[in-house]
């Protein structure tokens, strides 16, 4: 069994939204207090909010189900969440240290703790899903 | 109604976790009563967040809001427990939170297998300690020792 359809396209539509903001994150020129400006901090602040929003939704549906996931999936899910991580990380990198970050300090913090928790998932597929065949957790737990 | 016990390991972490009046852990136990009190065994096997299941035990980590610092479940605690349902136990293994002064951002598997045998350990010993969830401030005999 393969990852379904709705899972990857979920992950997709938030790398997506990811790479947008990204590209929204680094105007070629911009003059500050500027209305581009302040227009560009109010369409980036809501777009942040809503991308922390689907990743938070989607971390906790995915570690929520991921006793369900054939080994198989979880892998393929292991894959398209690292990708997501590395384009969060990318987004972050963008605005670390530019006048957007100080903007819109709060949003990015917010962002920056959700993002963490893509990492815990990660790990925990790795350690649960992927590397499952431990005969000393096994073991540890049926003395119990 | 399940039987609820903790080991060492909990308790000193719980302990750690609530005496910083000033790092935003105080309500860790009424958080954690208020997830398990009223429930029954089959209730808190049925809890997602699993690790590793089979037929006689569940290894969980499960999110818990932190309601004094107003964090959600993704951002607020991790409890890792046992259950066992065939004789109805739940055995509280750690507790970690999110953010704040001793935020952790995951727990690795080798530190869960520390804390299981530590949880080994205390079953042989008969030293886990019971607790009763369904009352609130079920840790405050255990923080007192």
């Amino acid at each position: 069994m393969v990852l379904t359809a709705d899972i990857r396209e979920r992950i997709n539509h938030v790398y997506q939204e990811t790479e947008t903001c990204s590209l929204k994150s680094n105007p070629k020129t911009i003059v500050i207090g500027s209305d581009d400006y302040l227009d560009l901090m109010n369409h980036l602040s809501k777009d942040i909010k809503r991308l922390t929003t689907d990743i938070e939704l989607l971390v906790e549906e995915l570690s929520a189900d991921l006793h369900t996931y054939p080994l198989e999936s979880a892998t393929e899910i292991k894959y398209e969440i690292q990708a997501l991580y590395a384009s969060c990380i990318k987004l972050l990198s963008t605005v670390n240290n530019t006048v957007i970050y100080v903007t819109l300090k709060t949003t990015f913090q917010q962002f920056r703790m959700t993002v963490n928790n893509i990492i815990e998932l990660i790990s925990d597929i790795d350690n649960f899903k992927v590397k499952n065949n431990d005969s000393e957790l096994e073991d540890l737990l049926n003395q119990m | 109604m399940p039987s609820f016990y903790c080991t060492s390991d909990f308790i000193r972490q719980s302990k750690k976790l609530t005496s910083d009046k000033k790092a935003g852990y105080d309500t860790l136990q009424k958080d954690i009563c208020d997830v398990f009190k009223d429930k029954n065994i089959d209730e808190i096997f049925a809890f997602n967040d699993t690790l590793i299941v089979n037929e006689n035990h569940k290894l969980v980590k499960l999110r818990v809001p932190n309601t004094k610092q107003n964090l959600s479940k993704s951002n607020g605690f991790r409890v890792i427990f046992l259950v066992q349902p065939k004789i109805e136990k739940v055995t509280f293994i750690y507790v970690f939170p999110k953010r704040g002064k001793f935020g952790m951002n995951s727990i690795e598997k080798e530190q869960i297998k520390t804390l299981l045998q530590t949880a080994v350990k205390e079953g042989k010993d008969n030293s886990l300690f019971e607790i009763h969830p369904h009352k609130d401030f079920i840790l405050e005999n255990a923080l007192n020792q």
